[in-house]
């Protein structure tokens, strides 16, 4: 007899982790982008998409990573007061 | 009429040209900020309304990885803001007529100046429609203003009126922000972290 398939949840700890970054109404436009361009290395152009499509679009995703560097990365932003939440990659 | 800048450089430092109840002020709210954060309700998530914003839940949709996470990074949150305070705080406190910071202080005083504005905003509920909090025009000096936190206002005011000081203080502190997000922009001084 076959064993049976894995789990989702066995299966889905090898796809990689995405970091998103949510809107709020308190933090300022030009800290946001200042913040992406800081920690992810991202060019001025970049971060500014992303910061508007977090404005205007709700949220975007800033990274994708293993969970510990994720997590890595939402703690930074935290420490920047940026909201940021992990999610498994689709 | 010439417009004085608040930022300027010297060398690979950034010198920030705050009068003196400017840093106290400042100081005033870094070391209420320690103060909230050193309340034991902090340690709990969910347990400090007023400082929610400062400590964002990671795993929505995961409350087994949230608590993991929470248990593990919380307090190492808490340690690292508390740290780049007294960072700022030993900054200020250095003589001269300005205040003279390196770039990494710079970065320490822009995450702590924004740490009290997402707990001033939380505390007035901040929405995206409110445009009463954008203060003083974007690129008008708002620093007329900045005493008005320690001028209250007259006694019997409502609990509304309380809270007009903490809005001027709230845009105040946002032109400050932005203007050190364009002094260190202009300068290039942030340093991609890896």
């Amino acid at each position: 007899m076959l064993d049976a398939p894995s789990t989702e949840d066995e299966v889905s700890e090898d796809r990689p982790w995405i970091v998103l970054v949510w809107n709020d109404p308190i933090n300022l436009m030009s800290y946001v982008t200042f913040v992406l361009q800081k920690l992810f290395g991202y060019d001025i152009d970049k971060a500014t998409e992303l910061m508007l499509d977090v404005h205007q679009k709700g949220k975007a995703v800033v990274a994708n990573d293993t969970r510990e560097r994720a997590e890595m990365h939402v703690f930074r932003l935290h420490e920047h007061g940026l909201w940021a939440t992990l999610e498994h990659d689709v | 009429m010439s417009e004085r800048r608040l930022f300027g450089r010297k060398g690979d430092h950034i010198v920030m040209r705050l009068g003196r109840e400017e840093r106290a002020l400042i100081t005033r709210l870094l070391s209420e900020l320690r103060a909230l954060l050193l309340e034991p309700a902090v340690a709990e998530a969910g347990s400090a309304p007023l400082v929610a914003r400062l400590f964002p839940v990671v795993h929505p949709d995961r409350p087994d990885d949230e608590d993991e996470y929470q248990r593990l990074m919380r307090d190492e949150l808490v340690a690292s803001r508390l740290a780049g305070i007294a960072q700022v705080e030993a900054g200020l406190a250095r003589r001269g007529s300005n205040v003279v910071f390196d770039a990494e202080e710079l970065l320490a005083f822009m995450q702590a100046i924004n740490a009290v504005r997402l707990v001033l905003g939380t505390m007035f509920e901040v929405s995206d429609d409110d445009d009463s909090l954008d203060g003083p025009d974007a690129d008008a000096d708002p620093r007329g203003r900045a005493g008005a936190a320690d001028h209250p206002g007259p006694e019997g005011e409502s609990g509304d009126d309380a809270l007009v000081a903490e809005r001027h203080l709230y845009g105040y502190l946002s032109w400050l922000l932005d203007s050190a997000v364009e002094a260190v922009s202009a300068g290039g001084t942030g340093e991609v972290e890896r």
